[in-house]
């Protein structure tokens, strides 16, 4: 029976039917992303590609883990914590999330900053009218119309994965690093390793994800899609990332250029667009920032509300849900003011604010695994044994690197 | 208390954590949670769970509680010695308070909302202790980190009020989700004597699981009354969430072109399941209103409405409408057609109950009938029921063939989120 009326909707439906698991995908590329795996492939060429092996499986595992657990509980995973471990542990947790994404935030605006720094638009005046913005398109409810616009012009992407075919690298290279790891005890080589993983695997991902899920009210019968929109996701967010470095690689490690500013890494679209590489890459990343400077303080504010059981919304007013609103505007205000303190040294900031989230990393896996793997959250749904040592490996691969990171700083500060 | 909310003497949080003695004082471990026996309109404590280092938690019987000492820290003492102490198990209708409703959401029936429990109040009673209410608000938070005296010292010190966020237990009606469901046929009494109108607007502040596991336990009759009240986003949310046949059950009890505007928020594969699960007549009805774009008068009618030939007297008019009543969506007007469906007149039921009875209703009709066509707009369905002060406006095609009637609440609630630019609860996407 032909249905006009469902037809036309179809279009609409299909952006909605966009899984979690691609936007998360697409959320990766935020300005620390775009960041790490410029430097990464600018500064250490081809050596750090193999770690994307491991980081994608990770990452395919710890979403997989989220959703799962958004799906069959129906709940987000800060509403789990609280309902798990009480009200004094869930504040705690709380605060050092909020802690973490108020570095992600201020990445984000530093992305902003950069980003139109590279038309000559001094960031005194981009990040507080990005700040606005963002902080208005929330107060006003017209968010979710936006975002879907955000949505599709983060399929810009794709231009790295032409600028590093176009570029030339010494394929045999490209893909014996990507099966050889190396591993240097060097304490810029561990720093952007950790930041490769936690830029990837970002606490705050999880958090959100979790949360899209169990708004999207995917039936326990119906998972299995949803499992595979995740591993899709994981997969497109780690070719993308392969093809930053490599386009790096390609062209600024062979001349040995350092990314200072984010002009320096725009020149990795080059073999693609010519002059107009500094325009695409500059577009590229006010995107990704601008997008994710709303929605890392977006989902921070759900979390805290769902963990504490104060009113949510988007939909509501200043009025009705004070703490939401009072919690965003906290965290875009103070992320835009850390990025307006004069001198602050932006790729640093993008970077720094990643490493963090490595650090944090293994705190929230532990605390999803002990979930997942308790029979009466999740009934006959706990992990696979084969899931649990894929994430507890990780986690204590994450702890182990931010040791050695610790030990080699304080050697260099005690002089060695 | 004023306001109708119970007083408590003690609450959770403040008895969580104290320490437990045998008869004879030595230390046997923590209060870990309090069982309660769901019986009466306050659920009461029957058993105590007694967290041990190095041991499984033990379940005593409130019956072998001697006391409990005053103050923040004061322990719970029992009546014999730890040796002699009976274990007991958890019956059927009872439930550990602090695992299930502590840090849980719940509704409040009272004030239609959706609450997290921050702390759950108890009063004595003959020597037992009685759940009376839940805490809600910022002081039930607070209370865990800091003991009330201080709590409300610090607050005058920084001149902050704390509200104080309470609910009564008699409007507490705990939450499910489709994984807890199965092991607890839950029902919600409180909330099903609701109007639908309040039902929906809990089972909006939901999340899509916990709206399909409330809707399934709640009868078919009440659900979709309720859901027929909710956003028409929320209402395809719920229906995908559901098994097929129940989606088709609760669809045919809503009114044929909301069940259209439905369909037409869902994936198409999902729509055509749904539909093909209904009763052949109501699925054909819903069928013939997505013919029509959403938006247009076509899009906005229902098929249900009264209409009668013209050689009918106005007493048997009146017997025919005493049995079809309940079927059409107004009986306010009532429409003449010939038999073919052609739209002769209307007149209002005013006007037939004040007729001769022996009147036929081609004497008593209206002829000039205002009408609109079926690709008419919202904007020009809502002018006319304006301008001509109607309740309900016929849509008539082509063929002068009435095919629907549109109303006017129908319409009022397409023009209030235009208006007010509200949206259905939904988070992220």
């Amino acid at each position: 029976m032909p249905f006009p009326r469902i037809r036309k909707r179809r279009v609409l439906l299909f952006l909605s039917i966009m899984g979690p698991g691609i936007i998360t995908a697409s959320v990766d590329q935020d300005a620390g992303g775009i960041a790490t795996y410029s430097l990464a492939g600018a500064h250490y060429g081809t050596s750090l590609l193999w770690s994307l092996f491991f980081i994608t499986v990770s990452l395919a595992v710890i979403q997989e883990m989220g959703s799962r657990m958004g799906v069959v509980t129906g709940k987000g995973l800060a509403e789990l914590i609280r309902e798990a471990y009480g009200v004094r542990f869930t504040a705690a947790v709380m605060v050092v999330l909020v802690l973490a994404n108020w570095a992600n935030t201020a990445a984000e605006f530093a992305g902003v900053a950069a980003a139109l720094e590279i038309f000559g638009v001094p960031r005194l005046l981009s990040v507080p009218a990005v700040a606005g913005l963002v902080a208005w398109l929330i107060i006003q409810g017209t968010y979710r119309r936006v975002e879907r616009a955000f949505l599709l012009a983060s399929a810009v992407y794709v231009v790295y994965v032409i600028s590093g075919i176009l570029a030339r690298p010494a394929w045999g290279e490209v893909l014996r690093a990507t099966v050889t790891p190396t591993f240097h005890v060097e304490a810029g080589y561990l720093t952007v390793l950790m930041a490769l993983v936690g830029t990837t695997i970002a606490p705050w991902m999880q958090f959100y994800l979790q949360s899209s899920v169990v708004d999207k009210g995917i039936r326990i019968k119906e998972y299995p899609f949803a499992r595979l929109d995740v591993f899709l996701g994981s997969i497109v967010a780690a070719v993308i990332a392969f093809f930053i470095i490599v386009a790096c690689a390609a062209t600024l490690y062979v001349h040995g250029v350092r990314i200072e500013t984010a002009a320096d890494a725009a020149l990795a679209l080059e073999p693609f667009a010519g002059r107009y590489a500094t325009l695409l890459f500059a577009v590229g990343l006010f995107n990704a920032s601008a997008f994710s400077a709303a929605i890392v303080p977006l989902s921070t504010a759900y979390a805290v509300c769902e963990a504490l059981g104060w009113v949510t919304g988007v939909d509501r007013g200043l009025r009705e849900a004070p703490g939401f609103f009072a919690i965003y505007l906290a965290l875009v205000g103070s992320g835009a003011a850390a990025i307006l303190w004069p001198g602050a040294p932006l790729i640093e900031i993008m970077v720094a604010s990643q490493v963090l989230n490595g650090i944090l990393l293994p705190a929230v896996l532990l605390l999803m695994l002990r979930l997942i793997n308790d029979r009466e959250v999740m009934g006959r749904h706990v992990n696979s044994p084969l899931f649990n040592l894929i994430a507890w490996s990780t986690a204590a691969v994450m702890i182990g690197l931010s040791l050695l990171l610790l030990v080699l700083t304080f050697r260099t500060f005690l002089g060695a | 208390m004023a306001d109708g909310i119970p007083h408590a003497d003690i609450t959770l949080a403040q008895l969580r954590h104290r320490p437990v003695l045998d008869a004879t004082g030595a230390p046997m471990g923590q209060l870990k949670d309090l069982v309660v026996l769901f019986r009466g309109i306050f659920p009461r404590v029957t058993k105590i769970l007694v967290a041990r280092p190095k041991e499984a938690d033990l379940l005593v019987g409130w019956e072998q509680v001697a006391g409990l000492a005053p103050g923040p820290r004061g322990a719970l003492t029992l009546a014999c010695a730890t040796a002699a102490v009976r274990p007991q198990w958890l019956r059927l209708s009872e439930m550990l308070l602090a695992k299930n409703i502590l840090d849980r959401k719940v509704m409040d029936t009272a004030r239609r909302r959706v609450v997290r429990v921050n702390d759950v109040g108890l009063r004595q009673q003959d020597g037992r202790y009685l759940v009376v209410r839940v805490d809600v608000g910022l002081r039930g938070l607070l209370r865990h980190f800091l003991p009330e005296p201080v709590l409300e010292r610090v607050a005058r010190a920084l001149r902050l009020s704390l509200p104080r966020d309470v609910v009564s237990w008699e409007h507490v009606e705990p939450i499910e989700t489709e994984l807890t469901r199965a092991r607890r046929q839950a029902v919600y009494t409180k909330l099903a004597r609701l109007h639908p109108a309040d039902i929906a607007d809990i089972v909006e502040e939901l999340n899509p699981s916990e709206r399909a596991a409330i809707l399934q336990a709640l009868d078919a009759e009440t659900a979709g009354e309720a859901l027929a009240e909710t956003e028409t986003e929320v209402q395809a949310s719920v229906l995908q969430m559901l098994e097929p046949e129940k989606a088709s059950d609760l669809l045919e009890r809503m009114e044929p072109d909301e069940a259209a505007d439905v369909l037409s928020e869902m994936p198409e594969p999902r729509a055509q399941e749904i539909l093909q699960g209904m009763e052949p007549e109501e699925a054909e009805e819903v069928a013939e209103l997505l013919e029509h774009p959403e938006e247009s008068a076509g899009g906005l009618m229902t098929t249900e409405f009264a209409a009668f030939p013209p050689s009918l007297t106005a007493a048997a008019t009146i017997e025919h409408l005493q049995e079809r009543a309940a079927e059409a969506e107004t009986i306010y007007y009532l429409y003449v057609t010939d038999a073919d469906g052609r739209l002769l007149g209307v007149l209002s039921l005013r006007q037939l109950l004040t007729a001769r009875p022996t009147r036929t209703l081609e004497e008593v009709m209206e002829k000039q009938v205002i009408r609109v066509a079926p690709e008419a707009d919202l904007k020009e369905v809502a002018e006319t029921l304006s301008k001509y002060n109607l309740l309900a406006v016929p849509v008539v095609g082509g063929s002068r063939v009435l095919e629907g009637i549109i109303t006017v609440d129908d319409v009022i609630s397409r023009l209030i989120p235009l208006i007010w630019k509200q949206r259905a609860a939904k988070k992220y996407l």
